[in-house]
């Protein structure tokens, strides 16, 4: 299967918040990297049919994915970035509702809810009305919903969000598990929930592609700019805001920081070997307001 | 149903030679005809099972109103005849306001956003409610309507026309709001046109307007026409809005 993005542009009066993306996609797990605002939710909802693009098109196999109609939403597994639910409903009852929505039949649709809901972790809560979980549940539940109907595209925004970090880990090795076959595009600006586990990340800012790749591949662009250095306490405010500071931990006497910078940020700095949260930062250090 | 899916698969199927590979090409075959996950309900059948998903509330709102519609039209028997007959057309209201709570929930961020990529999108759930919900309230109005007759209470199209007007001139006006709010606030506005509606025939009541009098019919059935041309036109509007996937939202997180 394969999923392309052609020129896709959205416009909101007078925000471009996409602005001529192109990408083609297979099976995988594709990261979308970006500061919020960057667009990702549009996209992805673009990707998903719910907003129109103002220009260019999504297809599947050379399809419009618009035209496709229900032939696509059969494909398509979808966990919004805000998830929303009736009230009223157990968990369970959401399940079937989906389900319902999805087209499954009711008995193949509670057996598929048991399923997941083991996958999720959330059998003991089936009986729960949602308002009553927590929000790492309340996520987990969303996330079970998505893959109702054993989705070939499945499009995740901020999955993580709420989520603690066993959660988190345990999320994303479900992910891997069910990546064979599908194409899984997860958005997200925590460059941990897609380091380990995409075949490429896709990085955005301010609605364009900016770069896409493998993360290895993407990482030598800050090869030699990651330092790490031990700077006095006295000198650090100064220093602190003159150069793009990826973490700093104060020791009393000094603060230990790991700096991108083009240049050795000061005279005892040493190299580091690069990880994704160095390329992130170095492409969105100006809207954290640090450069 | 499933035997003739078979019947017609197999019609459709060469058998392939004995050996490993037709052996796999087979068991697919097989997977893509039988698996569970592959299978969908009909159009029909998804109309039907939205009905599990109704809340129970909603139902027991409907039916109460159903009743207090009932107490008003046999309780003004012994009133004088403009009071009873205003409480009955408030009443009709309130039946229809509970069907638009019903349809409000729907359009909950977050949510909206997971049934527009559905199979069954938006507009087919909107539509199974509103067909729903507008035959269960017809039998309603129109049961009502022949009994209050049955037991003296006015003659039968008169009373189905004081219900049915009131009624369809709410369920315009929910559509429209419905169309245009975001949902925390529909319902704020749903309730505000109930009191609105209820507060203009409570006036016209009290003003001396003989609007409950067999001359005052046209206007009634004139009311009830508006109400059906409002109701058709913005159903279709938030059935558009809301299906296809080719129109956008206003509502829930964008950039």
């Amino acid at each position: 299967m394969r999923l392309t993005l052609e020129h896709l542009s959205k416009r909101f009066k007078h925000k471009i918040a996409v602005d001529r993306v192109n990408a083609e996609l297979t099976e995988g797990i594709y990261g979308f990297l970006g500061a919020n605002g960057a667009g990702k939710t549009t996209l992805m909802q673009m990707v998903c049919g719910i907003l129109a693009p103002t220009a260019g098109e999504v297809k599947v196999d050379g399809k419009n994915n618009v035209a496709m109609g229900e032939e696509f939403r059969d494909l398509l597994g979808y966990l919004p970035q805000e998830f929303g639910y009736t009230p009223g409903f157990t968990a369970q009852e959401f399940m079937e509702y989906i389900a319902s929505v999805k087209g499954l039949k009711p008995a193949f649709a509670r057996q598929k809810t048991r399923e997941l809901f083991a996958l999720v972790n959330l059998e003991e809560e089936a009986g729960r009305k949602i308002r009553t979980l927590s929000g790492g549940m309340k996520r987990r539940l969303g996330i079970a919903q998505a893959l109702l109907n054993d989705p070939k595209i499945l499009i995740l925004d901020e999955p993580t969000a709420g989520l603690d970090p066993k959660e988190r880990a345990y999320f994303r090795n479900i992910l891997s598990e069910m990546a064979k076959n599908k194409i899984i595009l997860i958005s997200t600006h925590i460059v941990s929930d897609i380091e380990y586990i995409s075949d490429q990340v896709l990085i955005m800012k301010k609605g364009r592609l900016l770069r896409q790749g493998p993360a290895e591949s993407l990482l030598p662009e800050v090869e030699g700019m990651v330092w790490s250095c031990r700077i006095p306490v006295r000198e650090w405010p100064v220093f602190e805001r003159g150069h793009n500071v990826v973490n700093s931990h104060n020791t009393g006497e000094a603060v230990e920081a790991r700096v991108i910078s083009p240049v050795r940020p000061c005279s005892q700095a040493e190299p580091c070997v690069p990880v994704l949260e160095d390329l992130y930062l170095y492409y969105f250090a100006d809207e954290e307001g640090k450069k | 149903m499933r035997q003739r899916k078979l019947k017609k698969e197999l019609a459709g199927y060469t058998v392939p030679d004995f050996g490993p590979e037709g052996l796999e090409n087979t068991l697919e075959a097989v997977q893509n005809v039988l698996h569970p996950e592959r299978e969908r309900m009909a159009k029909g059948q998804f109309f039907l099972d939205q009905l599990r998903f109704i809340r129970m509330g909603t139902w027991a709102r409907k039916a109460g109103v159903a009743f207090l519609m009932i107490w008003c039209l046999f309780f003004g028997r012994t009133r004088t005849e403009g009071t009873a007959l205003t409480l009955f057309s408030m009443t009709a209201i309130f039946l229809c306001l509970s069907g638009a709570w019903e349809l409000g929930g729907l359009l909950r961020p977050g949510l909206l956003e997971l049934q527009m990529t559905a199979r069954n999108s938006l507009d087919r759930i909107l539509l199974a409610r509103l067909v729903l919900f507008g035959v269960f309230d017809g039998m309603v109005l129109v049961g009502i309507a022949l009994a209050g007759s049955a037991f003296g209470c006015g003659k039968s199209w008169q009373l189905l026309l004081y219900s049915a007007a009131p009624y369809l001139a709410a369920a315009g006006g929910f559509l429209t709001i419905l169309n245009r709010g975001r949902e925390e606030n529909a319902f704020l506005g749903c309730a505000a046109w109930s009191c609105f509606l209820c507060g203009a025939l409570y006036c016209l009541t009290i003003s001396g307007w003989k609007l409950y009098a067999e001359s005052a019919g046209p206007v009634w059935l004139g009311a009830g026409l508006a109400g059906v041309a409002a109701t058709v036109w913005k159903s279709a509007e938030l059935l558009k809005k809301a299906g296809g996937n080719r129109n956008e939202i206003n509502i829930g997180a964008s950039v």
